[in-house]
């Protein structure tokens, strides 16, 4: 098969030459190369996809936190909740005091070339005294069978209270843009107003 | 989203268990599937389900795990409220050093409670406790086999990983230490009828050791006996027990 992948490319080079024929022929095999070249490593690695929904809300020390995201299991075999399970390392022990398992309660099956999205993964219980800051923790995903996901990082923040770390708004955001935008073109229209008079002085002298 | 530069990665494997009837052993390989040397690696937590958990006396520092390599995760449970043939969620966590930072992990695995079998290996009936106050462990040996029974304490052998002191030995008793890796405390008697064992039902106290360290870590111990029929050493009682801490 790779044999006749080099043969592909080599149609695509000869097109160059002017062989238009042997393009038509070739470019399908050539777009259908490119799939599998860009397709064909996920396919190998990742027997278990991991990937996590993002927390969005700061946290506040003592509090817990629930982290979700989607399960994809390409390993060839089927699969159920209760044949997952969640590791964990990297995260700081001052910040974070337990981490709970929350996937496979309640179980679910998840066949073979399938995901399920927003599942609640585990749980996050933050030390009392958690100082305000941004976290990670490094999460992987393995079978029973013994399929490992890359590892994923989990990021949060802590904030002294749930809501003290602000956020702009979807108004002031786009206040902020339409303002940036006019102050922009206010800035274009005045040196262009700077460089005609110039350009007529300088026209006259010649 | 790569993981963090100070993250270990960790896989765990299928699990050797050994069901008693009254007791629930797990051993559970911890793989290192990351590049980095997790140093000081320390079990801190064991939980199975609801179960009590028998042993290990936690936290137990099991030295460094360099990449690709695997240390086994041990414990002991109570089968009382375990249903055989149903699924429990075996949850370690603990603590490692990169660098001069501190960082904590965790593994999660699902096992299935096997029946009951008798033990492949028979034991000594016999235990260790300890009372700790900061700076002073003081130990206590039990023998648990039926009064009657042939099998007497002649001996205890403790793990230890910090500097330390022997405060205190029975009388009949002696200690052999290294202060710092080890000690055996051991009967004194070298005849029959062995007067200074213990015998089945008895316990005795009076071990003690001092150290500068206020906390501790388990570490494992052994405890032999000795057949006074046959006159020849005889079963094994093994365990873990509070030592000084060595970080």
């Amino acid at each position: 098969m790779i044999l006749d992948q080099f043969e592909t490319i080599r149609f695509v080079s000869a097109t160059k030459l002017g062989q238009v024929s042997q393009f038509r022929n070739a470019f399908p095999r050539a777009f259908g190369l490119l799939a599998l070249i860009l397709v064909l490593p996920a396919t190998l690695n990742a027997a278990l996809i991991l990937q996590l929904n993002p927390q969005v809300d700061p946290l506040a020390p003592g509090s817990s936190a629930i982290f979700t995201g989607t399960i994809t299991n390409t390993t060839g075999s089927p699969l159920q909740a209760v044949d997952l399970f969640l590791n964990f390392g990297g995260f700081n022990p001052t910040v974070i005091s337990q981490i709970d398992q929350l996937l496979g309660n309640p179980d679910f099956a998840l066949p073979n070339n399938t995901f399920k999205a927003d599942v609640d993964l585990f749980r996050i219980t933050l030390q009392a005294n958690a100082p305000s800051g941004s976290y990670d923790i490094g999460v992987t995903l393995q079978d029973i069978n013994d399929n490992l996901s890359d590892s994923v990082t989990a990021q949060f923040q802590v904030g002294a209270s749930g809501t003290d770390v602000p956020e702009p708004g979807g108004f002031q955001l786009c206040l902020w843009t339409a303002t940036a935008y006019a102050a922009c073109r206010l800035r274009q229209w005045r040196l262009s107003r700077r460089a005609q008079p110039k350009e007529a002085s300088s026209k006259g002298a010649n | 989203m790569a993981a963090a530069a100070s993250a270990l990665s960790l896989a765990t494997r299928n699990p050797q268990l050994l069901n008693t009837g009254e007791a629930l052993g797990i051993s559970m390989p911890a793989l290192n599937t990351s590049i980095l040397t997790a140093s000081d690696f320390t079990i801190t937590d064991l939980g199975l389900g609801s179960a009590a958990r028998l042993g290990p006396v936690l936290p137990v520092n099991l030295g460094d795990l360099g990449p690709s390599n695997a240390i086994s995760v041990n414990g002991r449970f109570a089968t009382a409220g375990l249903v055989v043939g149903s699924r429990y969620l075996i949850t370690a966590r603990g603590t490692y050093r990169v660098g001069n930072g501190i960082y904590g992990w965790t593994v999660n695995r699902l096992i299935v409670v096997p029946g009951p079998v008798v033990s492949p290996v028979p034991l000594f009936a016999a235990r260790l406790t300890a009372q700790v106050t900061p700076g002073l462990w003081s130990y206590t040996l039990h023998n648990d086999e039926p009064p009657g029974n042939l099998r007497s304490i002649n001996a205890v052998s403790i793990d230890m990983g910090a500097p330390f002191t022997v405060k205190s030995t029975p009388a009949g008793w002696a200690a052999d230490t290294d202060n710092f890796s080890y000690i055996l405390w051991y009967a004194t008697d070298v005849a029959a009828p062995y007067p200074n064992h213990i015998a089945p039902g008895a316990s005795l106290s009076g071990f003690s050791i001092e150290s500068a360290r206020t906390t501790s870590q388990g570490r494992g111990f052994i405890i032999t006996s000795w057949d006074r029929v046959n006159d020849r050493a005889d079963l094994t009682a093994l365990g873990s027990i509070e030592t000084p801490s060595q970080l």
